[in-house]
């Protein structure tokens, strides 16, 4: 064992210190020299990519808006040779060193398309466009675009499957084996085999997927991953929750918007799968045998438009330029759009609100709208104009549906509560806002967190008293920081439980540890911090 | 480019405006972007990925900037750390390797600009490659931080999450188990 000095020293020296040095020290240190060939001198960033990131995902993430750096700031575009060469030859070297868990595929043939109905152009990586013949085959790098009113499906090598539907433009490429598809816009729908990797992502969201079936789409600046077998992991690409990850289980859908930047769970009311576009999918895998997950409840009809065939069409205009519309259902993605504006039919939605018993009652009046499958209700603790996706939200299904009850609400706090117009993932109108006290006294929340360690694994378990609502916990952990904090030192988010197990701990350390209340996207209460040592 | 922590005073004035004021994080961000995308790209291979976990890297500091505190470790190595959790993140998503952290992820050379250093140079650094992948992970990645990504001693304990004294104990086995290797390699024990 050598002393401390001495170790101390050969630290010194690496960092180029002239310190006196024992021989085995030396020795070693002529290892180092030899290592010192291997520093990797990389060429620094191109300045017009440095602007581009900048302007295109950083200022983006600044919720303040988008932000012009001071003049000494901006970047001249220049041409970055030696980049370009540093960049080959990394590239090369990668290839060589990089063990890689899957099959190599060639830059060549990794589908096929099979046109259903409709017309579809094939772009290819050197932007030769082409038009698709049927069992076209498709290369790495090539794009799909469909025409309005189209139906396609690519079957790939590795034997998934992405149907596409109406105007819609994917991206296909390999990476080390895997599928990568870049969704540009429209609705895609994916079946995915066991094993391998599957991708699909967009600006915003990247899904990775594993023997699945799952919907991906654009529609405006809206990203909706709707998850139909089994679950998948979805990650928030861009805006203030980029690197954002939660899994879909079967039933839920993910929602990113491109204008908020923001992203939120939810699951998928039934009546928004029951439509021609997933009537298809699930036609096509009943025929496969593939497994259908809450396809299995697809009706053969849409009910909708057999309930609601005959009756007169109402305006989507909303008349109040106060309670604004999210969007506006395009035609050919809602099965029953509204029709064209009536003049002197104005919509209206009344909300009101009484609270006994520790929960609030609400209840709502309407006039104008038709054709739509609910409503979604927000609350607030501090918006007076509750809003989606910022607020919670619950969604209240059938539009004769008058009246709530919401029982999530705490003694001692004051709400404010919001109603929307909901079809088809849009809210087509606002109600008026309303704020309401709920009677009670309000008791100071608390976490208490503990620890023991066993068989090298550091367990945790925190009891919640007091008013609380929350998502879920966030566990922080630190070898160094006495009070680690959400999220450069979380390691695990916990829901559904007020434990957790850490077993990814190495013997002979000291941890530090802390859970979060996490809820709305943050932290709003931490628990006291525990030090536990793994002998 | 190496990563040269900035004056302790003034990124600590810069980190503590950057959470409200975007013109301190755009200061920061112009320090460091070359040396983060360079620790990233020596670990992925390819421009388009390096600048992509570049921007990644940089939108999660920025979401995070407020919650920075000073405990010791500098902003630099945060920003390497959130770094080295994109590159983790893009193995796993890629699918490369299982259950990937930062000392699981492979060295990766960046050639040597001098063209006239030729084949004797070459060979030297295949033989290192070599027998640096036959080294346990904690030790291959204390190497890589040292002698490619050229980090000094401090922030390679603040990277690592580790004190000094077990930072010098790592490195000193890191570098008998590569001296080993070596000569293993040297012998032609090891095909």
């Amino acid at each position: 064992m050598k002393s401390k000095d001495s170790m101390d020293n050969m630290l010194r020296a690496l960092d180029g210190q002239q310190v006196q040095l024992d021989g085995e020290i030396v020795e070693l240190l002529q290892v180092a020299t030899r290592l010192s060939h291997l520093h990797g001198e990389t060429a620094p960033l191109d300045s017009y990519v440095k602007e581009k990131i900048w302007n295109e995902r950083i200022s983006l993430a600044n919720r303040t808006g988008h932000f012009v750096r001071p003049k000494r700031y901006r970047y001249h575009i220049a041409a970055g040779l030696a980049a370009g060469m540093a960049a080959m030859l990394a590239t090369v070297l990668a290839f060589a060193l990089i063990p890689s868990g899957g099959k190599v595929i060639e830059k060549d043939q990794i589908a096929r398309l099979q046109l259903s109905q409709g017309e579809i152009r094939v772009l290819s990586s050197r932007h030769e466009e082409r038009q698709a013949a049927d069992s076209e085959v498709i290369s790495n790098g090539d794009s799909v675009i469909a025409s309005p009113g189209t139906r396609g499906i690519v079957e790939y090598e590795s034997g998934s499957i992405m149907r596409l539907e109406g105007e819609a433009e994917v991206r296909l490429s390999t990476n080390n084996g895997g599928i990568e598809t870049e969704v540009i816009r429209g609705k895609s729908y994916h079946r995915v085999v066991d094993g391998g990797s599957y991708v699909v992502s967009s600006h915003g969201v990247r899904v990775v997927a594993d023997g699945t079936a799952f919907t991906f789409e654009i529609d405006k600046d809206t990203e909706k991953v709707v998850s139909l077998e089994s679950s998948l992991s979805v990650e928030v690409l861009a805006g203030s929750r980029s690197g954002w990850k939660t899994d879909i289980k079967q039933g839920e859908g993910f929602f990113y918007q491109e204008s908020g930047q923001e992203a939120h769970l939810a699951e998928v009311p039934s009546q928004d799968l029951n439509n021609d576009w997933l009537r298809w999918n699930k036609n096509l895998d009943t025929k496969l045998g593939l497994p259908l997950g809450v396809l299995a409840d697809v009706g053969e009809k849409d009910p909708a438009k057999e309930e609601l065939a005959g009756q007169p069409e109402t305006p989507a205009v909303n008349s109040d330029e106060s309670t604004p519309i999210v969007s506006q259902p395009s035609e050919d993605e809602v099965p029953l759009p509204p029709g064209p504006a009536s003049p002197g039919v104005e919509k209206t939605l009344v909300l009101s609100a009484q609270t006994a018993d520790a929960q609030v009652s609400l209840s709502w009046t309407l006039a104008g709208y038709s054709n739509f499958q609910g409503f979604k209700l927000f609350r607030s603790e501090t918006n007076a104009m509750p809003d989606y996706p910022d607020d919670w939200w619950k969604y209240i299904d059938g539009p004769a549906t008058r009246s709530s009850v919401d029982n999530r609400v705490l003694g001692g706090h004051t709400y404010y509560y919001r109603l929307g117009v909901y079809n088809q993932g849009l809210i087509l109108g606002y109600s008026n806002a309303v704020q309401i006290s709920v009677a009670g006294q309000s008791q100071e929340l608390n976490i208490i967190l503990t620890a023991s360690q066993a068989a090298g694994k550091v367990n945790l378990s925190w009891d919640v008293s007091g008013d609380v609502l929350y998502d879920g916990f966030k566990v922080c952990r630190s070898e160094t920081n006495p009070e680690p904090a959400y999220p450069a030192e979380w390691v695990a988010y916990i829901t559904g439980a007020t434990a957790y197990s850490d077993a990814d701990v190495k013997v002979g350390t000291t941890y530090y540890y802390r859970v979060g209340i996490y809820r709305n996207g943050s932290i709003f209460k931490y628990s006291n911090a525990v030090t536990i040592a793994v002998p | 480019m190496a990563l040269v922590p900035m004056d302790p005073d003034k990124e600590k004035e810069l980190v503590l405006r950057a959470a409200g004021q975007m013109d301190a994080f755009a200061e920061l961000y112009e320090y460091y972007v070359d040396g983060i995308y360079g620790y990233i790209f020596r670990r992925v291979g390819n421009e388009r990925d390096a600048e992509d976990l570049t921007a990644r890297t940089f939108e999660k500091a920025l979401g995070a900037v407020g919650d920075f505190k000073w405990k010791g470790a500098s902003f630099c190595s945060w920003l390497v750390r959130i770094a080295a959790n994109s590159v983790v993140d893009h193995y796993r998503r890629e699918g490369r390797a299982k259950m990937v952290d930062l000392e699981e992820v492979l060295p990766q050379l960046v050639g040597e600009d001098d063209p006239t250093i030729g084949l004797l140079r070459e060979e030297e650094s295949q033989l290192l490659l070599r027998a640096m992948k036959r080294l346990p992970r904690k030790y291959r990645s204390v190497i890589e931080l040292k002698f490619i990504d050229e980090m000094d001693t401090k922030m390679i304990a603040e990277v690592l999450d580790c004190s000094r004294g077990n930072l010098a104990v790592r490195l000193h086995r890191a570098l008998k188990a590569l001296r080993r290797e070596i000569e293993k390699l040297e012998k032609g024990e090891l095909t």
